[in-house]
């Protein structure tokens, strides 16, 4: 049931990325929210579920994307590991915390990104790649954890998103 | 009868005659008021003013509540009528809207008539991302699109299909970094390659072109046709700005393009472009 919930939540925010933030561009840009849902779950549960998480959340922007497929994967995969980090350094309940790891791993996953692009022979130049895509989107993300993160902590915690005790 | 009673029947036959002779006295055709009457009205007139207005007050009060209630209803209706009217204008708001967008496109179809073959399609989709840019059309396989068609507008060009599905179409954006256009500029028409940047810029650059190009502000690019993808002649950008490169064989200019790329709602499949007919000279031909 909360694989189900968490597949449709990814589903929904790839949709509402693909369509409505197109009008709702702040820098030019829009927010990752994908990557924004990787990164609260990676640091509400820890590297490890946050990689796989992300894995499987950028697997399945690739699938819609079409192209280049696994470029999200390991991007996504790899912001999802590096929130993680702070699983058990952090306080996960302040939401100021959670804000700046959302902007630092954001801007983690969309370095990945860039040298996968790179690497896949996509020239992109290096500083208009850095400001113009990752540090916006950064911050486009880290303002819209101000607003989704504490929702998403109480249903992770307490709510239905709760992990069932092993 | 006793003589009491003949007293009072007199007397009540004299009071009638004086009542009869006073009305006729009083009549509307006399001269004028008796002092008596004059000094009745005027010492009442005061009081019947203030009676007045104060029953002109009660019955205005009462009438305002019993109106209260019909004055909500009205209230409510006429609220009704304006969202009514006002979603109606808007609805209105966006034909006109819509119906200048198909007459552009219309014009530009007619204009391009004797060019190209072109199909409208409108668009669906778009890419998650930042970096690629890429969108998604209404209009497949079953429609006839086919892979590496060129995708145009009035403003000048779009990009390419890169993918075909029954019924929808990828179309890569001259935005995205992937993509790469031929194209000239239009005034010296010097060669080079029309390259996306990030999406998210909605700047592309125009790379290879000779160090020694005269290549100024403002200037217009358009694509050459070089490559077979593109039609020729078709409007990219302008110049913004041109600098050289590292490694100093050739410079690169920043274009802006023409066409804004998130505001697309419609757009031309080039299905077919018509090669004009060339008779050239043979050798030994008159």
């Amino acid at each position: 049931m909360r694989t189900v919930l968490l597949f449709m939540i990814f589903a929904v925010a790839l949709v509402l990325q693909a369509t409505i933030f197109d009008f709702f561009r702040i820098f030019g840009v829009k927010p990752d929210l994908v990557l924004l849902l990787v990164i609260f779950y990676g640091f509400i549960y820890g590297s490890k579920e946050g990689a796989f998480v992300g894995f499987l959340g950028g697997l399945l922007v690739d699938f819609l994307t079409g192209h280049y497929i696994g470029v999200n994967a390991l991007s996504k995969m790899a912001a999802g590991f590096f929130a993680g980090l702070g699983e058990t350094k952090l306080y996960k309940e302040n939401v100021f915390i959670a804000t700046i790891v959302s902007m630092t791993g954001t801007a983690a996953g969309q370095s990945v990104y860039y040298l996968l692009l790179l690497a896949a022979g996509i020239k992109i130049p290096f500083f208009l790649g850095l400001f113009q895509v990752i540090i916006p989107v950064a911050l486009y993300n880290g303002l819209l954890t101000l607003v989704l993160y504490g929702r998403f902590y109480r249903s992770s915690t307490s709510g239905i998103l709760k992990m069932r005790e092993i | 009868m006793t003589r009491r009673n003949y007293k009072k029947l007199f007397l009540f036959a004299v009071l009638v005659m004086l009542v009869v002779v006073v009305i006729r006295l009083t009549a509307l055709n006399r001269d004028g008021l008796t002092p008596m009457e004059s000094a009745v009205k005027d010492g009442l007139a005061p009081a019947q003013q203030l009676t007045v207005n104060f029953a002109w007050d009660v019955r205005e009060t009462f009438s305002s509540i019993l109106k209260l209630g019909n004055l909500m209803d009205e209230n409510k209706k006429l609220k009704e009528e304006i969202r009514v009217l006002k979603s109606k204008l808007n609805q209105l708001e966006q034909y006109k809207l819509q119906n200048s967008r198909l007459k552009e496109l219309l014009d530009y179809r007619e204009f391009t008539a004797d060019k190209y073959q072109l199909m409208t399609a409108a668009v669906i989709g778009r890419d998650p991302g930042n970096w690629f840019g890429t969108i998604t059309l209404n209009r497949g396989e079953a429609d006839g699109v086919q892979k590496d068609m060129a995708v145009v507008v009035p403003e000048g060009l779009v990009g390419r299909v890169v993918a075909v599905s029954k019924h929808t179409a990828e179309v890569l954006l001259v935005t995205d970094p992937r993509s790469g256009v031929g194209a000239v500029v239009q005034e010296s028409q010097m060669p080079g390659v029309i390259e996306g940047m990030a999406n998210s810029t909605g700047l592309v650059r125009m790379i290879h072109l000779p160090k020694d190009a005269p290549i100024k502000a403002g200037q217009v690019v358009i694509s050459s046709g070089v490559g077979g993808i593109y039609p020729s002649g078709v409007r990219i950008g302008t110049v913004i700005k041109s600098e050289n490169d590292p490694g100093g064989l050739f410079q690169t200019a920043e274009v802006k393009p023409f066409v804004d790329f998130r505001t697309l709602r419609d757009v031309f499949i080039v299905t077919n472009v018509y090669k004009p007919k060339v008779n050239l000279p043979l050798e030994g031909n008159e």
